[in-house]
């Protein structure tokens, strides 16, 4: 297959590009972050990925109660004198469903606390910052992974920007939950040179009731890769009390021994950085669970010796 | 020889040194080498009991030196530490007396004050006479001949006896010159005898074997280098340590070659364990420690032109090794790295380092020889034996001086066009370009003043001294029959330290875009809110934050540093010739001044608050690089180094770039130097690491950071400077 677009028009919704991305595949890479998921995983780290067009966030830390973005937009921005408040500043409450990601009061906060999640992004000019690290990406192996959100729901732009990524020479990678049609997997696949696949939950119940999505597709799409001989990470996000089971920690032993030839799989413990992004764009966050500390990823080890997990699981957290 | 003195010695002592200097007013030569060998035996110290290297000294308020604690340079004195100690009760009133009659003798003889006193009209006008640390201005002139990167080699070949034969051999040139240059070599000799007596003293008195073993190993060696060349490792420490203590330098040349082939011969010959050679290092360390010079006492290892690869590099691990040990902000220990180079040794470079001890700063061979050459006009078989002194400037291995004898302050000077004079000329110049040349003239007229002040330090300091300890070990001196600084030395140039440079340019930046292109900000506005250091004016401070900021790979400001860099790199460069010097060179190597200026001086159109810190060196203002380390260095790249004289490249990782991350780190910094990298200095630390040592001091004693080009524990630098770090990205 051989792809050739005209790619000066193609554009698609990112909310953030990260150079130096030293966990994101092999080698240090620059990672592009494109919105929209169909998942709606309860822990998601990355809430504000989920929708697929722009966001905007307010951080109430940073407010200095100058009410200057509620004079852009009154119907959004709305401030009450609140006398409980440490600073005695008005209290700012953001409409969001007001909101027309227009980006005035953004660029026009003097404390920054507001901020737009998603800018529709050229093909040309993500390209133009992925070249700029090419000499990283030649002496570690390194190259682009695309993430997100899930890569695929913009699917034309995903694979738009891996051929052009390929055709510079450099190596791609791209985080997926697997929820994909085949035919745009089959596709995309021969510009991927490595999957960072996740595996969330063994129990197909539990799966749609985390992440609202049957896990069926996903592994048959795994199986597929696999035997389409793709290299890939396994990514496993372990959160407490809800997929901290012995049923789940042997599900990943038993796709190590099904998948000997995987190229990693790696344990994700819990943190809790997608809880102030997710209160940012108004959206709810209910776990109430701490990042994992030292004490309970101990546990979740002596769990996973016992569910047979190997050590490259056990040394990879 | 006594560990203390009593304030009525120091001042006999004083008095001693002041009729010697006064008793030789025609002859600067023997002026020099008798107040040397009366200052010797009042400055040296006995050894301590632990110490297994002699080399310790104190420095008294009057003095010869080229360099001292007290920032000025040859024959000095210091009134302030004088009165101090004429005040102390104990003291009679005959040595009051005494101490009055000193500061008069010294009034206008000292070498500073004549430098001063030569000052032309020009100088006068650009370059500000007052404290640097205390006003604000632009231009300031620094007093010291700092920097001396001495070869030893020829007195480990030859041995005091053989050197002393030697020059004795060639006085037709300048008899007073070689008279003298004998005369404290036999200083020196003498030096080592009365070590030789003390040690054997305390040797006797000693209970512990071990410390009795210690003295009378030490009282040997004594004897041998007081005479002979020194055989073997430890003696070889010996001679050149206290030699280039004597002589005053605080930069202790390239120690792996020229201990190398000591310290191989004597661990393969098994006389020396490598534990016991590691405790002579750690010694000499500590020695080095205890004159507490954090912005000097450089050590340099590597380099792909040693002649002794295999041994010095041996060395070098060991000398790593000491500093991973010992984790102290002395010394500041260099490798120069090369392709080719043994992998062990970067290894262990990068080992070091990663347990937090900020050394060893890594230098680039592959880029800076032929960058040396270029910015110093000189062959590459000369730039081959670049080294970096102080804070980071090069200079030639005993071929080069090139003090620093200014400091700039480009941001005031910006400050000044737009509001701190009666014009603001934003106003009067109608485009950027026009504003940037204005900006160009008025910084070409200061370049050119402290060029000239530079050259007069020299010639003052030649018209006064000799520098005879110099002057023996520099190339060409001796052959040529001059001293150092009066036409001995290949090189005499100069550099000039640059501050400020990446918030000028990013002001430059947001001047560009907001004021001539955008228009979004007016003169008057920008004065107005500058002047109002932003309060009241929160949105034009945010908008020129907001404004394109080097050190993200930023084609529009990055543009901008580079064209500033460039040329200021070259408006100083060009300075050699009216001045009269073999270069004069612009260093942005940076101490802590970045943060001594930026306390006096305003805000600034990049958006920086006034009398806050500036950014360090050519590095992006802490928090501005926002791209990732991978853009920063991108951007750190561009601004070539084929035009100054060193720069310096702080950088701050996780602990985790260096231990489960540590092959991408190694990629990183490997594509860094390809890409033309030419340093990097690296503070390996955790996050929140220094907000909780600002907070509970007493429990981050140890915490060593990379200010500029200097480390220090983060808990003794002052609530500015920490404040400048904490602003800093960690990657």
């Amino acid at each position: 297959m051989n792809h050739s677009f005209d790619n000066s028009g193609c554009t698609g919704i990112v909310f953030d590009l990260q150079r130096c991305s030293m966990h994101d595949g092999p080698g240090i890479r620059t990672t592009v972050f494109l919105k929209g998921c169909p998942l709606s995983c309860k822990w998601c780290h990355n809430p504000e990925s989920q929708l697929s067009r722009s966001q905007l966030a307010y951080y109430d830390e940073k407010c200095s109660g100058c009410r200057l973005c509620g004079s852009i937009h009154p119907q959004v921005h709305c401030f009450e004198y609140n006398s409980n408040h440490p600073d005695r500043r008005p209290a700012h409450s953001v409409q969001y469903q007001n909101c027309t990601q227009c980006g005035k009061c953004v660029a026009n906060c003097p404390s920054s606390a507001l901020k737009l999640f998603g800018s529709r992004t050229s093909i040309q000019s993500l390209l133009e910052i992925i070249k700029k690290d090419i000499p990283y990406y030649r002496e570690t192996g390194g190259g682009l992974t695309v993430s997100g959100g899930e890569p695929f729901f913009q699917y034309t732009f995903l694979l738009r920007l891996l051929v052009e990524t390929k055709k510079a020479g450099i190596s791609t990678c791209v985080e997926t939950c697997g929820f994909v049609t085949r035919e745009k997997l089959e596709e995309a696949m021969p510009y991927i040179d490595m999957f960072l696949f996740d595996y969330k939950e063994t129990s197909p119940v539990l799966h749609k009731k985390f992440t609202g999505v049957d896990n069926a597709l996903i592994l048959k799409n795994l199986d597929f890769l696999y035997h389409s001989d793709k290299k890939i990470i396994l990514r496993c996000p372990v959160i407490p009390g809800y997929n901290d089971t012995p049923q789940h920690f042997k599900g990943i032993a038993a796709m190590e021994q099904n998948y000997p030839n995987l190229a990693g799989i790696e344990i994700l413990p819990y943190h809790d950085m997608g809880k102030v992004k997710a209160h940012a764009v108004g959206a709810d966050y209910l776990i109430s669970a701490p990042t994992a500390d030292l004490a309970l990823k101990s546990k979740w080890k002596e769990m996973m010796q016992s569910c047979n997990c190997s050590e490259i699981i056990l040394n990879s957290f | 020889m006594k560990n203390k003195i009593t304030s009525h010695e120091a001042i006999s002592y004083m008095m001693e040194f002041t009729v010697t200097h006064a008793a030789f007013p025609d002859n600067i030569y023997m002026r020099e080498a008798m107040c040397l060998k009366k200052q010797l035996e009042y400055t040296m110290l006995p050894p301590k009991e632990t110490d297994l290297l002699v080399g310790r000294k104190r420095e008294l308020p009057i003095g010869f030196t080229p360099q001292n604690a007290y920032a000025t340079v040859g024959y000095y004195c210091e009134e302030s530490p004088l009165l101090q100690m004429a005040g102390d009760p104990d003291v009679s009133p005959q040595d009051r007396a005494v101490v009055t009659e000193l500061i008069t003798y010294w009034k206008g003889k000292t070498t500073t004050e004549k430098i001063k006193a030569s000052y032309t009209q020009d100088i006068l006008t650009h370059v500000c006479l007052g404290n640097y640390e205390t006003d604000s201005g632009t231009a300031f002139a620094l007093y010291r001949m700092s920097g001396a990167q001495m070869d030893p080699q020829k007195l480990l070949d030859n041995g005091l006896d053989s050197l002393i034969e030697y020059i004795s051999g060639m006085s037709e040139k300048n008899p007073p010159f070689y008279e003298a240059a004998v005369f404290v070599l036999r200083t020196f000799q003498d030096l080592c005898s009365s070590y030789h007596e003390l040690l054997q003293q305390y040797a006797g008195q000693a209970s512990l074997p071990d410390t009795k073993k210690n003295f009378s190993d030490m009282a040997r060696d004594m004897l041998h280098i007081a005479h002979k060349k020194p055989e073997t490792f430890r003696q070889a420490a010996q001679l050149t340590y206290l030699y280039n203590l004597v002589s005053g330098t605080y930069n202790y040349g390239r120690m792996d070659e020229y201990l190398g082939n000591y310290y191989a011969h004597d661990l393969d010959t098994g006389l020396l364990s490598e534990e016991t050679a590691l405790s002579i290092i750690k010694n000499l360390w500590t020695l080095m420690i205890a004159r507490n010079k954090v912005f000097d006492s450089r050590v340099i290892l590597g380099g792909k032109d040693r002649k002794n690869i295999e041994a010095a590099d041996r060395f070098a691990m060991a000398a790593m090794e000491a500093s991973r040990q010992l984790k102290d902000v002395i010394p500041q220990l260099t490798l120069r790295c090369y392709e080719g180079m043994n992998p062990a040794v970067y290894d262990k470079a990068l080992h070091v380092i990663g347990t937090g001890t900020t050394f060893p700063i890594l230098y680039n061979d592959d880029l800076n020889i032929s960058c040396v050459a270029e910015a110093f006009s000189v062959p590459l078989s000369e730039a081959e034996t670049y080294v970096p002194f102080g804070c980071g400037e090069y200079v030639l291995y005993n071929k080069s001086f090139g003090t620093p004898s200014g400091i700039i302050n480009y941001l005031n000077e910006l400050n000044n066009m737009i509001y701190g004079e009666d014009t603001n000329y934003l106003k009067s110049c109608p485009d950027f370009s026009s504003f940037y040349t204005a900006f160009l003239s008025r910084l070409r007229k200061i370049i050119s003043a402290l060029a000239h002040q530079e050259k007069l330090e020299y010639e003052i300091c030649a018209k006064d001294a000799p520098y005879l300890y110099y002057s023996i070990l520099f190339d060409d001196c001796l052959t040529r029959g001059k001293p150092v600084f009066a036409g001995g030395i290949r090189y005499l140039g100069g550099t000039l330290e640059g501050y400020g440079n990446i918030n000028t340019s990013d002001s430059l930046t947001a001047i560009k875009k907001l004021v001539y292109e955008e228009k979004k900000i007016s003169p008057d506005q920008l004065a107005l809110a500058l002047k109002c250091n932003f309060e009241g004016y929160e949105e034009i401070q945010k908008q020129l934050l907001d404004a394109p900021k080097y050190g993200n790979d930023n084609a529009y400001a990055d543009d901008i540093a580079v064209q500033f860099h460039t040329d200021t790199c070259n408006m100083i460069r060009d300075c050699k010739e009216q001045a009269g010097l073999a270069s004069y060179l612009e260093v942005i190597i940076n101490n802590q001044v970045n943060t001594t200026f930026g306390i006096h001086t305003g805000a600034s159109p990049d958006g920086r608050p006034g009398y806050t810190y500036m950014a360090n060196a050519n590095n992006p203002t802490g928090g501005m690089d926002k791209s990732g380390i991978t853009a920063l260095l991108n951007s750190l790249v561009k601004l070539s180094p084929r035009r100054h004289a060193g720069s310096v490249q702080n950088m701050r990782f996780s602990p985790e770039m260096f231990g489960p991350l540590l092959s991408k780190t190694k990629g990183l910094l490997s594509a860094y130097f390809h890409n033309g990298g030419s340093q990097t200095m690296i503070t390996v630390l955790n996050r929140g690491d220094l907000e909780q040592a600002m907070i509970h001091p007493e429990k981050y004693q140890n915490l060593i950071v990379r200010v500029g080009g200097f480390s220090a524990r983060f808990v003794e630098l002052s609530k500015d400077v920490q404040l400048e770090l904490l602003s800093r990205t960690l990657y």
